[in-house]
C-alpha cells in the first residue's frame, strides 16, 4: 500500500461522522501512528536528532591547542622543587591525600 | 589529583606519579583533548594546600598560593588543556540538579584490595555534572568512587589504563 493510499484511508477515518447507533470498536487514532511516521520527511527527522545534541557553550577561559612539546616533563615535581619541605612525600603520603579525597 | 601527583613527584613516589606522567604525556602527544574546569584548580589548591600545611606543620602565606596557582596556570597554557569557568557553565545548563542524577545514575563499586564499597560523592557528582556540561566523553581519575558513574560519560581509571 503506498503512503498516498494510507493518507487517504486515514482521511476518511477522520472526517467520518461518528454514529451513537454504531459506534466505532476502535478509535481510528489507534493504528495510526506507524503510518504517520513515514509521513515525516527523512531530512527533518535528521534535523530533528541534530537539534536535539546541539548544545551552547560559553567560551573557555583557555581554549583547547596543541601541547608545547616536553610541558610533562618541565613540569614533573615542579612543586617539591619550589617547597623542599614536600621533598620527603612518598607512596603513603599520596595514598593517604587519595584517602582524604574520598572523604570530600 | 593527576596534576597534583605529578607536581609532587620525586624518587620516592612511583606509582601513582609515573601513572599520572604517562596520562599527561597522552595529551601531550594528542591522544586526548584535555578539558578541566575552575572547579578543578578549586580542588586542586585545596589539596597542596593542605599536605603543605601538614608537611610544615604551618600556615601557607597568600603568595605562596598565588605560586602554586600560578605554576598550575602555565602548565595548563602550555599543554594546551582546555578551562571552562564552572560558574559559566552553571549558567547555561543545569549542573547542580544534575548532580543529585549522577548520584542517582550511578552504581555502587566494591573495592578489589580494600573491600570497601565506593559510590559517587558531592564533590564527585559535581565534577562529572560539569563533565556532562562540555559534552566530555571521559573522566580520568585514580578515584575507584568514580567506577559506577553512568550516563553518557565513562571513568578513564588510570591504575588501569597506564
Amino acid at each position: 500500500m503506498s503512503i498516498n493510499s494510507q493518507t487517504h484511508i486515514e482521511r476518511r477515518l477522520l472526517d467520518r461522522e461518528p454514529s451513537r447507533n454504531n459506534p466505532d470498536k476502535e478509535s481510528p487514532f489507534t493504528n495510526d501512528y506507524s503510518s504517520r511516521i513515514q509521513y515525516l520527511n527523512p531530512s527533518s527527522m535528521t534535523m530533528a536528532g541534530l537539534y536535539e545534541k546541539t548544545i551552547s557553550l560559553p567560551r573557555p577561559i583557555k581554549p583547547w591547542h596543541r601541547a608545547s612539546k616536553g610541558t610533562t616533563e618541565r613540569f614533573k615535581g615542579c612543586l617539591t622543587e619550589i617547597f623542599p619541605e614536600l621533598k620527603d612525600l612518598d607512596e603513603k603520603d599520596l595514598r593517604d591525600m587519595e584517602k582524604k579525597r574520598h572523604e570530600l | 589529583m593527576i596534576f597534583v601527583y605529578h607536581f609532587l613527584s620525586s624518587p620516592k613516589t612511583r606509582y601513582l606519579t609515573s601513572k599520572s606522567d604517562s596520562f599527561l604525556k597522552d595529551i601531550e602527544k594528542g591522544k586526548y583533548v584535555g578539558i578541566i574546569t575552575s572547579f578543578t584548580i578549586a580542588e586542586y589548591l585545596a589539596v597542596t594546600k593542605g599536605v603543605l600545611c601538614n608537611k610544615r606543620n604551618g600556615q601557607v602565606s597568600t603568595g605562596e598560593i598565588t605560586t602554586i596557582k600560578v605554576k598550575f596556570e602555565q602548565f595548563i597554557d602550555q599543554m594546551g588543556i582546555t578551562l571552562y569557568d564552572s560558574d559559566s557553565l552553571a549558567s547555561k545548563s543545569p549542573v547542580f540538579s544534575e548532580c543529585e542524577n549522577v548520584v542517582e545514575r550511578s552504581s555502587a563499586f566494591k573495592g578489589r584490595y580494600d573491600r570497601k564499597w565506593h559510590n559517587i560523592r558531592g564533590a564527585d557528582a559535581l565534577h562529572v555534572a560539569l563533565a556532562l556540561s562540555v559534552n566530555a566523553e571521559a573522566i580520568a581519575t585514580f578515584d575507584d568512587d568514580f567506577r559506577g558513574v553512568g550516563g553518557s560519560i565513562n571513568p578513564l581509571m588510570l591504575s588501569e589504563v597506564y
